[in-house]
C-alpha cells in the first residue's frame, strides 16, 4: 500500500511538473519538441543521450555575439550538463517556436532542481552588468542580455533564443566629422562633432596623423554610443516578448486536443508540428525569409475548411526488446473524406510476381489512390494560396504552382498509374567493371593499364501497377526517346551509366507494371513473372494487403548479405558486428485513417526481447562515433 | 524522399569501402628545375562515386557536384598558372573514370613548393593555411618531407575507424633524376634498374597516421 502511495504521489508530481511546463506554451506554437528526462535517464544507464541533440541546439548567430560582455551560456552545453546548471533530470525538457510582436525565436522549458544554482550559473558569462535587463513580471524574474532572455518562475526555467535577424548587429556609422567652411552652416552640426572638429580640424599645433587618430578616436565613442542604444532597445524589445509569453493572451497549446493526446501518452521524446500555425507564422521555409525585418501576418480572412486545425505529431519510445515511433498526421473532419478515399485502396497483387521472395531484403509497399490524393491536394493548395498575404514576395509561389497544375493533363497523371508500388532489395550481384590502374616498367615508366574486375551491387527493383495502358505506352515512348536510353525492343530500354561497366539500369513496360531494375536475371528470364516458389510469401502478401504503408528490412538477411560482399574471412567492422548479434527486424507500417488522423508506426525489434533498446542503440551509436 | 533517390542511396549505401591511387611525379632536370605531376585515379571506385554524386550529402558530409570539382581544379590550375617560375601548366579531367590529373614545369624546387602551396590555399575553406615545404634540395640532393605533419596524423588517428573505410587507396611517389642515384633515405623506396629514377608505394590511411613512411632523402 505504502509502495502504491508513493507511486502515485510520484506520478502526480510529475503529472503537475508537466501541466505547469504545457500552460506555457503558446497555442500557435510553430512546432514543440518534448523530451522525458526522467524516463531517458533510467533508461540510458548513464549514457550520455543529450549530446545528440546539439546537431539541433545551433545558435547561428552567436558569431556575431561573441564580442558581447553579458552573454548567457549556450543551451548545447545546458542540456548536455543539466545538473551543473541545477536543471531537473526528472521532468521534461520542453523546446518550441514561437512569435509575439515581431520577435520570433525558440524557447527551451524545463524545471529546476536547484533554482540558485541556476541563477547564478547563467549569469556567469555577464562581466558587464549594464548590459543586463532585470524585471521581474507576472511572478517570475526575467533576464535579457543580446539575443537571449532567461525567465525563472517558481521552479521553472526558460531560456529564450531570438531569431537571427540583420537588423539585430546592424548599427549605422557614425557620420565623420566635416571641415566647416563658415558659420552659418555650423550651427546645423551637432555639439559634439563641433567638439570633434575644433580640436581635430582647427588646432594647428597637431600633426595630420594626430589629427587622425582623434578623429578615429572621436568616431569609435560615436559607434559604441550608438551599440549601447541599439542593445537596450533590443533588450527592451525581448523584454516585452518575454511578458507577452508570461501574460499568454491567446491561450495555451493544452487547448489543442492532438497536442494533449501526445502529451498524455508519456513518450520517452516527441515532437508535435502545428502545420497551420507554422503557414500563419511565415516560417514555411518558401514564404518566409528569416532575415526579414517585418513579420507580415497574413491579412487575408479567406475561409479555412482544409487547411484548419492541420497537425503532426513524431513520437518515440525506448521500450524492452524494441524502440517505437509513431507518426501521425491530424486533420479536420471537412479532411477525411478526401483521406478514405484516398487509402480505400489496397497494395495490387499484380506486383508481387516481380519480388524474388527467398532472396528478399528489404521492401517498401505504397498503396494510394491516386486520382484521391490529387484532388486532396489541388484543394488545399487552392485554399493555402487565397490565405497567403499578397505583400509576401513568397506569395508568387503558389499561384505560380496552381498557374502550372492548370496546365497539365491531370487524366494523364493521375490515370497512367494506379498509385501500387513497391520498391524492394533482393539481394547482392556482380557487376563486371573496368578501371584503370597503371605498370611501370624497370626504369618505372608508367603505363595506363585497364583491369577487369567484379563488384557487389545491390540488386534494386521497383515496380509501379498500371492504369490506363494507352497512356503508359506513350509516356515509355517519349521517354524512351531521350539518347541516354538504349531501345533492346518495344517494352524494354535501358540506361549504362558508366560505358566501361555492364552497370545497367532496365526500364520494361509489361501489360500489368512499369518495372525499373538493376536485375538483369529478372529482366530477361522472368519478366512474365517468377515461378511461384520464388515470389513473396503468402504471409508478407497478407501484412503488405492490410495496409497502404508497409517498410520491412529484414535487419539478419541484409546484414549476412553485407558481410558476404563487403569483408572477407569474418572481417567486419565492430558496429556491423553489433548490430548482426542485437539488431530484429524493422517494420513500418500504416494504421487505416481515422475521422481525425491517419498514422503509422515503425518498430524497431531487438533479438532480445528483454534488451535495454535506448541502452543498446547508444552503444552502437558511440561506436559509429 | 523520391524513390530514385532512396535507389540511389541504397546503392551508396552499401558501398562504403573505398579505393583509389595517388601517383606523385617529379622529373628533374638538369637545371633543378623539372616537371610535377600529379595523377588522381578514382576509376575503381566509380560506380561508388557515380552514385554518391547524385546525392546531397552522404553520412552528414556534403558531396560536392561536378561543377563544383571542376571549380576546384581551375581555381588549382590559376593558382599554379600565376606562380612565378612556373610554365607549361596543363589539366585533364575525366569524370567517367575519375582521373584527374595536373601537370607543370618549374625552374626550382622552391618555386615547386609555392606552386602546391598557392594551389591548397586557393582551394582551402581555410582562410590562413600555413605555408608547407613540401620538397627540399641542395646540390645534388632532392628531400620529400614530412607532409602532412604530426598534428594532422594525431587529429586524424581519433578518427581511425574512417580511415579503415580508405584501406585500399595509395598513393606512390615517382623522381626520376638527370644522373644516377647514389642513396635513398627511405628503406621502402626502390631505385629503378638504370638507377636514374626512385619509386615509393605506400597506403594512405598509413601516410595520414604516420607521415614520415613517405619522406625521402635522395642523393644523385
Amino acid at each position: 500500500m505504502k509502495k502504491i502511495l508513493i507511486i502515485l504521489a510520484f506520478a502526480l508530481t510529475k503529472i503537475s511538473f508537466s501541466q505547469s511546463l504545457t500552460n506555457l506554451i503558446p497555442a500557435d506554437a510553430a512546432y514543440v519538441f518534448s523530451l522525458n528526462f526522467g524516463q531517458l535517464n533510467m533508461k540510458s544507464n548513464q549514457l550520455s543521450y543529450t549530446k545528440f541533440l546539439s546537431p539541433f541546439l545551433t545558435e547561428s548567430y552567436s558569431y556575431y555575439a561573441n564580442n558581447s560582455t553579458c552573454s548567457f551560456p549556450a543551451i548545447a552545453d545546458m542540456l548536455k550538463n543539466i545538473n551543473d546548471y541545477g536543471i531537473s533530470g526528472q521532468s521534461e525538457l520542453y523546446m518550441f517556436r514561437t512569435q509575439f510582436s515581431g520577435i520570433s525565436g525558440t524557447m527551451y522549458l524545463f524545471n529546476l532542481s536547484d533554482v540558485k544554482l541556476f541563477e547564478s550559473k547563467i549569469l556567469l558569462g555577464c562581466v558587464d552588468s549594464n548590459i543586463l535587463l532585470i524585471k521581474n513580471v507576472y511572478n517570475a524574474n526575467v533576464y535579457v542580455a543580446g539575443t537571449k532572455a532567461v525567465c525563472v518562475k517558481g521552479n521553472m526555467g526558460a531560456l529564450f533564443i531570438k531569431d537571427f535577424n540583420y537588423f539585430d548587429y546592424y548599427t549605422p556609422e557614425p557620420t565623420p566629422p566635416v571641415v566647416v567652411p563658415n558659420d552659418s552652416v555650423k550651427s546645423d552640426i551637432t555639439e559634439n562633432q563641433e567638439n570633434v572638429n575644433e580640436k581635430a580640424v582647427n588646432d594647428d599645433l597637431m600633426t595630420e596623423s594626430e589629427k587622425e587618430d582623434l578623429n578615429k578616436e572621436k568616431l569609435e565613442k560615436e559607434r559604441k554610443k550608438a551599440e549601447a542604444i541599439r542593445i537596450k532597445n533590443q533588450n527592451k524589445a525581448i523584454m516585452f516578448f518575454m511578458e507577452c509569453w508570461l501574460n499568454l493572451s491567446q491561450g495555451n497549446i493544452r487547448k489543442n486536443m492532438e497536442f494533449m493526446k501526445l502529451s498524455e501518452g508519456h513518450h520517452d521524446a516527441y515532437v508535435f508540428m502545428n502545420t497551420m500555425a507554422m503557414f500563419s507564422n511565415k516560417m514555411l521555409p518558401f514564404i518566409y525569409d528569416r532575415n526579414q525585418y517585418d513579420m507580415i501576418s497574413s491579412d487575408k480572412n479567406a475561409a479555412r475548411v482544409l487547411t484548419k486545425d492541420l497537425s503532426a505529431s513524431y513520437a518515440i519510445d525506448f521500450d524492452n526488446g524494441q524502440a517505437v515511433v509513431k507518426i501521425a498526421g491530424h486533420y479536420n473532419k471537412k479532411v477525411y473524406p478526401y483521406i478514405k478515399k484516398q487509402y480505400h485502396t489496397r497494395q495490387s497483387k499484380k506486383v508481387f510476381k516481380y519480388i524474388n521472395g527467398p532472396e528478399l531484403l528489404g521492401y517498401t509497399s505504397i498503396a494510394v489512390d491516386m486520382k484521391q490524393a490529387g484532388k486532396l491536394y489541388e484543394d488545399m493548395l487552392k485554399e493555402m494560396a487565397d490565405q497567403v498575404p499578397a505583400n509576401l514576395k513568397g506569395a508568387y509561389f503558389l499561384p505560380a504552382m496552381q498557374l502550372f497544375y492548370a496546365f497539365i493533363d491531370k487524366e494523364m497523371l493521375y490515370n497512367t498509374f494506379t498509385g501500387h508500388n513497391i520498391l524492394a532489395c533482393t539481394g547482392f550481384q556482380d557487376v563486371n567493371m573496368q578501371y584503370s590502374t597503371y605498370e611501370y616498367d624497370e626504369n618505372f615508366n608508367s603505363k595506363e593499364k585497364v583491369i577487369d574486375t567484379l563488384q557487389k551491387q545491390p540488386k534494386m527493383i521497383m515496380v509501379s501497377a498500371l492504369g490506363n495502358k494507352e497512356y503508359a505506352r506513350k509516356l515509355f515512348d517519349i521517354v524512351g526517346g531521350f539518347p541516354v536510353f538504349q531501345k533492346v525492343n518495344n517494352s524494354l530500354f535501358v540506361l549504362r551509366p558508366d560505358r566501361r561497366s555492364d552497370m545497367a539500369v532496365y526500364f520494361a513496360l509489361t501489360p500489368d507494371a512499369l518495372v525499373i531494375t538493376n536485375d538483369s536475371v529478372l529482366i530477361f528470364n522472368n519478366l512474365g513473372g517468377l515461378p511461384k516458389s520464388k515470389q513473396i510469401t503468402g504471409n508478407e502478401r497478407k501484412f503488405i494487403r492490410k495496409h497502404n504503408l508497409a517498410i520491412k528490412i529484414n535487419t539478419t538477411e541484409m546484414l549476412n548479405a553485407v558481410q558476404d560482399a563487403y569483408f572477407k574471412k569474418g572481417e567486419t567492422l565492430p558496429v556491423v558486428a553489433q548490430m548482426m548479434t542485437s539488431l530484429g527486424d524493422l517494420i513500418v507500417y500504416d494504421d487505416k485513417p481515422t475521422v481525425t488522423g491517419y498514422s503509422a508506426t515503425a518498430v524497431l525489434t531487438l533479438k532480445d526481447n528483454s534488451a535495454n533498446s535506448l541502452y543498446l542503440l547508444l552503444k552502437m551509436m558511440a561506436m559509429v562515433k | 524522399m523520391s524513390f530514385n533517390k532512396i535507389l540511389i542511396l541504397c546503392i551508396a549505401l552499401f558501398s562504403f569501402s573505398s579505393c583509389f591511387e595517388i601517383v606523385e611525379e617529379v622529373n628533374i632536370n638538369s637545371q633543378n628545375g623539372g616537371t610535377y605531376i600529379l595523377t588522381a585515379n578514382f576509376s575503381k571506385s566509380k560506380l561508388r562515386l557515380h552514385s554518391l554524386m547524385k546525392l546531397d550529402t552522404f553520412m552528414g558530409a556534403k558531396i560536392p557536384r561536378q561543377y563544383e570539382l571542376n571549380e576546384y581544379i581551375n581555381k588549382a590550375e590559376k593558382a599554379i598558372k600565376e606562380t612565378p617560375g612556373v610554365s607549361l601548366v596543363s589539366k585533364t579531367v575525366d569524370f567517367e573514370n575519375f582521373i584527374f590529373t595536373i601537370r607543370f614545369d618549374f625552374d626550382k624546387t622552391a618555386t615547386l613548393n609555392n606552386a602546391l602551396n598557392n594551389a591548397a590555399r586557393n582551394i582551402s575553406p581555410e582562410k590562413e593555411l600555413a605555408f608547407q615545404s613540401i620538397f627540399g634540395s641542395t646540390l645534388n640532393i632532392f628531400i620529400r618531407n614530412k607532409i602532412p605533419d604530426d598534428s594532422l596524423a594525431a587529429k586524424l588517428n581519433i578518427y581511425n575507424k574512417h580511415l579503415e573505410l580508405i584501406q585500399g587507396a595509395s598513393i606512390r611517389s615517382i623522381y626520376r633524376f638527370p644522373k644516377e642515384v647514389k642513396g635513398v633515405s627511405n628503406s621502402s623506396a626502390l631505385v629503378s634498374k638504370n638507377k636514374k629514377a626512385v619509386m615509393l608505394k605506400q597506403n594512405i590511411p598509413d601516410i595520414i597516421l604516420h607521415p614520415i613512411l613517405f619522406t625521402n632523402t635522395i642523393n644523385f
